[in-house]
């Protein structure tokens, strides 16, 4: 019995200890390190203006504002994992008016907490002319999108150039886009 | 974060295939006939000892490797990510399947001199998982999409399927005469645990847009279903082992379903066999929850000074709007409609031929026992998958050691590696039969660094034919 033990079963348990034998130094705990830092780029606002459309009930509309209440900059994914953002704003005007384009941020108490504005030059030819501004948001102003959910844009045609009437001719153009910087540590 | 840690493991480690290139035709082992009920018997009964007769588990990456990941080298570990995401395909797999016999055994009968039939008989437990890599999706998750302008994301390459159940059987093999052996077993499944993801379509791109910078692309057509799964918010529901218990014996969703086989000597030295296993579905009709998002939409941003849509809308509306068109978007329907699944067929087929009888010792003529000591052949296996079917060739060497020692040697090509080593032995002692086997000899030298690995043992009592 013992005989037959050693010629059939020790040669198996050689076998399974080779089996477990061989391993490489390997370190689970790196999926700790684990960070996600997709960049993920949207567009915001735009709009396409004639002429013709700031001209309303015989009167030249000067000022055009809206605002919106967008609750995403202060949605916890957002709040968590944004790092940086920028917003990236393009006008295109070929009306012989020159504009001015604000955009403002508030909070929950109606308190502005971020601003900035740019200049659509008049465009005497009505060429396209293009002009682009970029607000980056870090720090203290990254914290100030984050704590807003309202957004007001505001578009004044400043005085100087054509009259604005039924045959004004040209248009503005405005696009925009933000891309948003993440930062995703799965452990956490 | 551990669980994070182990489920990183389980996936990349844990990936099994079902070939079980080793056991097949392995006709000392009585579990060989699992693998083709018409295989030859070499026994006049045998049962299995309870839970210890059949256990088998294997793992399979065609991608990264465990040693891949989370070598001890320094690297960051996140470089070693996205290099892994870049060179893996949306075709490659991980796979996991282990099968527990909980009872098992057999006996043949017929005529009083010819007993040549066999009827073999059990309970085994099955899992089975396989995943595609998404790779669209681990590109977005670590890039997003603002360096992939005009990349469009796919949802099909997410295609999951991963199943528990249970398997009643009885196997019915008849030896027709000296060249033709055909067997037949038939299958009750009893689900505990299922879900499948594998008809997902469409995706998301953003392009150069017209009114805008962008235009968002959304065209999602995701459906998930389950039969089985507890869901965290159901916590307070009566669910127990006991329901595992239940769902094994029977109680879980039931389905239907039969291996085949044959084995024909061609002539003395050579054979050929061919099996078709898990002909068969399971019905889900208990316990089930699926999930669909379907839904269509392009943004472009908001307009929020002329909106064209509306006369007098306000940009208010205008952004309520995107956010219902975005809350329908990714709208999870949940519905509890009853499905179907199939089972993953499997096929077999081998090329056999034995030599060299067993010499006595003082003379020099052979046993006229017509035991051949070896054996070589080629095997060929394929398992229908949800993109498409995997299939291997194996080369293998059979010898017959001693009385009661068998030995098989294989070398297998698949969809994982083009240099799989496998080895079995069986041993008898007297009665007691125990078995182990297991492949890719070659990359245990790292066992992390391998693409994929199967272990197999098990004990049986087995009633010989010739008593020795």
């Amino acid at each position: 019995m013992i005989k037959k033990f050693l010629k059939y079963t020790l040669p198996l348990i050689i076998f399974c200890l080779f089996m477990s034998s061989c391993t490489k130094q390997v370190d689970f705990n790196q999926a700790n390190d684990l960070v996600l830092e997709p960049i993920v780029a949207s567009d915001l606002i735009f709009f396409n203006a004639d002429a013709t459309e700031f001209f309303v009930d015989n009167t030249e509309l000067v000022t055009v504002r809206d605002s919106v209440i967008i609750d995403l900059f202060n949605r916890d994914f957002f709040v968590d994992y944004v790092v940086k953002a920028e917003f990236v704003f393009k006008v295109i005007n070929s009306i012989n008016r020159s504009s001015n384009v604000t955009i403002e941020f508030f909070d929950i108490n109606n308190q502005k907490r971020h601003g900035f504005s740019l200049m659509a030059l008049a465009s005497p030819n009505n060429t396209d002319i293009i002009t682009t501004h970029t607000e980056i948001f870090e720090n203290q102003a990254l914290d100030d999108l984050k704590a807003s959910n309202k957004v007001v844009l505001t578009m004044q045609v400043l005085a100087g150039g054509d009259p604005l009437n039924d045959n004004t001719p040209g248009r503005v153009e405005l696009k925009s886009k933000g891309l948003f910087y993440t930062s995703i540590d799965v452990s956490e | 974060m551990n669980k994070l840690s182990a489920l990183l493991a389980l996936i990349s480690c844990l990936s099994f295939s079902q070939n079980k290139q080793i056991l097949y035709g392995f006709s000392d082992i009585p579990q060989s006939l699992m693998l083709n009920p018409g295989g030859k018997v070499k026994n006049k009964g045998y049962l299995g000892f309870p839970l210890l007769s059949h256990i088998h588990a294997s793992a399979g990456t065609s991608g990264t490797t465990v040693y891949d990941l989370f070598a001890d080298d320094g690297i960051d570990f996140n470089v070693k990510l996205q290099r892994a995401v870049n060179r893996m395909k949306p075709n490659d797999f991980f796979t996991f399947t282990q099968q527990l016999e909980v009872l098992s055994g057999g006996f043949s009968f017929g005529d009083f001199k010819r007993k040549n039939k066999y009827l073999s008989f059990g309970l085994y437990q099955e899992t089975d998982f396989i995943s595609y890599f998404p790779k669209d999706i681990a590109v977005l998750a670590l890039e997003g999409n603002a360096n992939n302008i005009g990349e469009f994301f796919q949802l099909n390459h997410v295609s999951l399927r991963g199943e528990a159940l249970s398997v009643f059987h009885v196997g019915y093999n008849k030896k027709v005469n000296r060249e033709f052996t055909y067997g037949v077993r038939g299958k009750i499944y009893s689900s505990i645990v299922n879900f499948h993801s594998i008809k997902n379509d469409g995706g998301f791109v953003t392009r150069q847009g017209v009114n805008n910078f962008y235009a968002h692309t959304f065209n999602l057509d995701f459906a998930l279903q389950t039969s089985g799964i507890i869901r965290d918010e159901d916590e307070d529901s009566d669910f127990s082992e006991k329901d595992i218990v239940k769902r094994t014996l029977l109680g879980g969703n039931l389905g239907l379903g039969f291996d085949v086989g044959v084995s024909y000597n061609i002539t003395k030295q050579w054979t050929f066999d061919v099996s078709l296993l898990d002909i068969g579905f399971v019905r889900h009709s208990k316990d089930i929850t699926n999930y669909e998002i379907k839904g269509q939409y392009v943004f472009e941003g908001i307009n929020p000074l002329f909106p064209e849509a509306n006369e007098g809308q306000t940009a208010e509306d205008y952004w309520n709007e995107v956010r219902e068109a975005f809350e329908d978007l990714v709208d999870i329907d949940e519905t509890t409609t009853k499905y179907t699944t199939w089972r993953p067929i499997k096929f077999n087929a081998s090329l056999n031929y034995v030599f060299g009888k067993q010499k006595y010792e003082d003379c020099d003529c052979t046993r006229h026992d017509d035991e051949y000591m070896n054996a070589v052949g080629l095997q060929l296996y394929a398992i229908n998958r949800p993109k498409r079917p995997q299939s291997a060739l194996t080369a293998y060497y059979y010898r017959h050691f001693f009385k009661g020692l068998r030995a098989k040697v294989t070398y297998t090509v698949d969809s994982y590696s083009f240099s799989n080593i496998g080895l079995g032995v069986s041993a008898h002692l007297g009665s007691l039969n125990f078995y182990v086997m297991a492949d890719n000899f070659l990359s245990l030298k790292n066992i992390y660094n391998t693409q994929s690995a199967s272990v197999q043992l098990g004990f049986n009592y087995i009633f010989n034919k010739n008593e020795d």
